[in-house]
């Protein structure tokens, strides 16, 4: 360290110098002593944790935000992976249930062939969707329903297209409904599903393959096992004659079910 | 780093305006005002008990009147505080803290005659500073007995010979006797040339001496 003395440039005057310093000594009163005092504490007092805040600050915490925000988009992204792509297969969770344990039960009953073709064979349901509204006067015998009996066939036989499904536009099905043979509305098929119990879906065959049984009988020529075989199909489908070859329609008309009985007709 | 000391320092009489380890880096007043920007309280205390007697001279000698000194000396300091972190060591800390004193000066009695000036060593401005700064005093004189200590009546007479100098030559005086600062500095920290500074020192000190010849 260097200091240089500058005496040389002093214009002063050392009496006056002297004079004044002894004279004069003027002092801030102690109040404001405090009062700055007390300021420059508490700034410093501010000032101080700031670097300490920052020296204990792991380095890991800077990349808190960024590894959050990545772990959210990755979670983001697999959730979307996971949704279905086909709008069509979005259907009610109900209807996923049925389609679940109607893919259980063509599994279980008719193995894997049964249920690839349980899946792919288009049913007569699809043709019936496309085709317009039937008329109910021209339903076949066993699902023709009465004036009186309509509001009891609109919940007891849950299969049977109401009035006011016919009055509705007919909808477009989804494949796997349509496998499944439900013609109806959305809400009309899934009620008898839930009904039935997941055993009664696993015993059951699909109604192309009773629809082909009763065919089959009936070319036989054992009338009586084909009836039986038909009257067991009405119950388990009450549009059971929709599944039929139009050729046996006629005579199936002519066979009552145990719920109908021929007489009922008469 | 160089350190300049002027000689007017007043060691004698007022021994908080040096360091009293003038050879100790740490003790300086540059040195003490970093450590207070890095939160070291007990250094603004020391750093305020070696200037706070000599900016509040160069104030009360400037306004005449205490309740503005304090005023103007509370503000200068909260002012030093407030800057703590931003000061650079590239100049003395002493001509730093007088530059806000002159600067908080001319504030006031901006405000209180409007800014009809532009620089308290403005030559031009000189004549209009010196009649600001009258009216300010009001024609008062200084009537504080704790000022007049040893020599009540040379006292005085010295402050009262100073109140009738030209602010600009009474800016330079203070300037050099309480701050201690050179020529040079004074010259640096007011804008004006040296040579026009040591013309002022001269003009003041020939008054004050004039002052001191009629007292004897």
């Amino acid at each position: 360290m260097t200091i240089h003395r500058r005496d040389d440039e002093r214009p002063g005057d050392p009496a006056v110098d002297a004079a004044w310093r002894a004279a004069v000594r003027d002092e801030p009163p102690a109040r404001i002593d405090a009062t700055i005092l007390a300021a420059a504490r508490a700034a410093a007092a501010g000032a101080r944790p700031a670097p300490q805040q920052r020296a204990m600050r792991p380095w890991w915490v800077h990349w808190q935000p960024l590894a959050a925000a990545a772990g959210v988009a990755g979670l983001a992204f697999s959730i979307v992976q996971m949704l279905p792509r086909d709008p069509e297969r979005r259907a009610t969770p109900a209807v996923e249930a049925v389609e679940s344990s109607r893919d259980a039960a063509s599994t279980t009953a008719g193995g894997p062939a049964q249920s690839a073709a349980s899946k792919i064979v288009p049913p007569p349901a699809l043709v019936q969707d496309q085709r317009p509204a039937p008329d109910p006067a021209s339903a076949p015998v066993g699902t023709r329903a009465t004036p009186e009996a309509d509001n009891q066939s609109s919940a007891a036989t849950p299969g049977v297209p109401s009035p006011s499904a016919y009055s509705n536009p007919p909808r477009a099905i989804a494949p796997d409904e349509r496998a499944a043979g439900l013609g109806a509305t959305s809400e009309a098929r899934v009620e008898p599903a839930q009904r039935r119990p997941a055993e009664d879906s696993a015993m059951t065959p699909a109604p192309t393959e009773w629809a082909r049984r009763v065919a089959a009988l009936h070319a036989s020529g054992d009338r009586a096992a084909a009836a039986d075989a038909l009257r067991e199909f009405r119950e388990a489908y009450p549009d059971a004659d929709q599944y039929l070859p139009t050729e046996l329609r006629p005579w199936a008309a002519s066979i009552g079910t145990p719920s109908a009985p021929k007489n009922r007709q008469e | 780093m160089t350190l300049v000391a002027a000689s007017v320092g007043r060691a004698d009489t007022a021994p908080h305006m040096q360091p009293a380890d003038a050879g100790n880096p740490d003790d300086t007043d540059e040195a003490l005002m970093l450590a207070y920007g890095r939160g070291d309280a007990t250094a603004f205390e020391r750093l305020y008990a070696r200037h706070k007697g000599s900016t509040y001279r160069y104030l009360l000698r400037h306004t005449s009147e205490r309740p503005v000194a304090d005023e103007l000396h509370q503000d200068v300091w909260m002012s030093v505080v407030r800057a703590r972190e931003r000061y650079a060591a590239d100049a003395r800390f002493t001509t730093w803290v007088y530059t806000l004193a002159r600067h908080r000066l001319i504030d006031h009695w901006r405000a209180r005659r409007g800014a009809r000036f532009t620089s308290l060593d403005d030559e031009g401005s000189s004549a209009m500073l010196e009649e600001l700064a009258a009216a300010d005093r009001g024609g008062a004189q200084v009537d504080d007995p704790l000022s007049l200590t040893i020599d009540a009546q040379t006292g005085q007479r010295l402050v009262v010979a100073l109140a009738d100098v030209p602010a600009a030559q009474r800016d330079a005086f203070l300037l050099h006797v309480e701050a201690g600062l050179s020529l040079e500095e004074i010259a640096r920290l007011t804008g004006a040339p040296a040579e026009t500074i040591k013309s002022r020192l001269r003009y003041a000190y020939r008054r004050l001496r004039t002052t001191l010849e009629d007292l004897q």
